[in-house]
């Protein structure tokens, strides 16, 4: 499509729909990521001498690992995948910021069967790659009140 | 097509957004569930299958996907973090323009740009109380959002956090868009003149190794550079609640911050000398995914490249380039 038509509505949608839309448009996803890295590396050369820094962070909240890795910038300053905006002093600001985002029970897994307003006790398997370890909750949250109207044509 | 500043806008973009959440895209939870977890590195989609998701909905899923697919460098993703953060959400704008103006009808509807360092000109605790955030634009500032055109916008896609699972996406019964603006001390007020004089300063547009801790304009538009600081990173965190994690475009705030930074670097680019975008595919480390003919991650509507982007007039232009004024 030439810049500056403007796709319809069905036409946008369609490739995602059909599960025909690559995503990554042939780029893979960086091994070292931040799902599958948790060392941070900083270098530099000073004097004549190569620095090499490796950083990592095991968290812990109420004795539970926290899956997720941390990253620490040049300058030594934190940040976190989830709020990726955020840049804090040190490791323990960070995970201040996302205490006091913390859901009080993780519902379950959309992939499990007993996904939605009658669900069971949550085993925690993930549909993704790297599934973390849920200590189980009860109940989804209640069915969405259908409130769509239709799109126009 | 013109952007205008959002106090000149009529509330026209707020009504819209709003709609845009009760139009049905015909998909749920559970069939985007079903699409994207083979193609999404830690995928983890939770709640309830059976929520219909919305057009609205569908952007805030796009992102944060996007944020999910991880290129090398320091906390760069297919979208931050790296040189595709000006092309990324400019293309990301567009397409949510298109989607805005079939389904209001209204072929010249524009998002709009709000100019948050005019705003940063006043003393802090001030910030939060201004016209900006009455009923006739966005709504109040802090807490449920619960008056004005914004107060029909539901939200049904959130990012939570565990302590054993870190952090996923909620699909959840609708409610409405939650603030806390500049209501948290440790991140200080908006960003200021002085700091977009500063960020227009830089001479190239990004330098290796490409990621958060590189030098040039994009990185500083960013925000990851403590000077100035923090720019757009500065607007989310200033904003809180729902703009705070990675289903940010929950909030209609989102994309008139991501205007006025798009404002920025079409000020920057125009200006003497220009401002060409870097990295090409011939530079060496450039990584894959922010070159200069990569694709860009498209949930919506076909790929383009950040060369195919680079000039927005095909698409839109602004009212007012003076982003220093």
């Amino acid at each position: 499509m030439a810049s500056g038509e403007r796709p319809r509505l069905e036409e946008l949608l369609e490739p995602f729909r059909r599960g025909v839309c690559d995503l990554a448009g042939g780029v893979p996803a960086d091994p070292a990521g931040h799902h599958g890295g948790s060392v941070s590396v900083r270098t530099a050369a000073h004097e004549g001498h190569a620095i090499r820094i490796e950083s990592s962070y095991r968290v812990f909240i109420d004795g539970e690992e926290f899956p997720d890795p941390i990253h620490v910038s040049d300058d030594g300053r934190v940040h976190y995948h989830g709020l990726p905006q955020y840049s804090l002093p040190s490791a323990v600001e960070l995970l201040k910021v996302i205490v006091e985002r913390l859901s009080t029970e993780a519902p379950p897994p959309i992939g499990d069967d007993r996904a939605g307003p009658d669900a069971g006790p949550d085993t925690g398997h993930d549909t993704g790659h790297d599934a973390g370890h849920d200590t189980g909750h009860d109940a989804g949250p209640e069915a969405a009140p259908p409130e769509h109207r239709g799109a126009r044509p | 097509m013109t952007r205008v500043d959002v106090r000149s806008d009529g509330g026209r973009f707020a009504a819209a957004c709003a709609e845009l959440s009760q139009t049905a895209s015909g998909l749920t939870a559970a069939e985007v569930d079903r699409l994207l977890s083979p193609q999404v590195p830690g995928w983890r989609l939770r709640g309830d299958g059976s929520v219909e998701l919305s057009w609205w909905d569908l952007f805030v899923l796009w992102h944060y996907v996007t944020m999910q697919l991880t290129t090398a460098g320091a906390g760069s993703n297919r979208a931050h973090g790296g040189p595709v953060f000006l092309p990324w959400h400019r293309l990301f704008m567009i397409r949510l323009e298109q989607v805005l103006q079939q389904v209001t009808g209204d072929d010249d509807l524009a998002l709009p740009w709000w100019d948050w360092a005019a705003d940063g000109e006043r003393p802090v605790d001030e910030q939060h109380l201004g016209e900006l955030w009455s009923p006739d634009h966005l709504g109040p500032s802090r807490g449920e959002v619960d008056a004005g055109p914004l107060a029909a916008l539901r939200v049904r896609l959130t990012q939570g956090f565990a302590p054993a699972v870190g952090m996923f996406l909620e699909a959840h019964a609708p409610r409405r868009i939650r603030r806390e603006a500049g209501a948290d001390p440790r991140f200080g007020g908006l960003p200021t003149k002085a700091d977009v004089e500063a960020a227009l300063d830089a001479e190239d547009y990004d330098l290796g190794p490409w990621d958060v801790n590189a030098g040039g304009f994009r990185n500083l538009a960013e925000g990851w550079r403590r000077d100035p600081p923090n720019m757009h990173n500065r607007v989310h965190v200033w904003v809180g609640g729902d703009m705070g994690p990675g289903t940010s475009p929950n909030d209609p705030v989102f994309y008139l911050n991501h205007c006025n930074v798009d404002r920025i670097w079409e000020a920057r680019r125009r200006a003497p000398g220009g401002l060409a975008y870097a990295p090409e595919a011939s530079v060496a480390g450039a990584p894959a995914g922010h070159r200069l003919d990569d694709p860009l991650v498209a949930l919506l509507g076909e790929a383009m490249t950040p060369a195919e982007v680079l000039d927005p007039t095909p698409w839109y232009d602004y009212d007012d380039l003076d982003v220093a004024g």
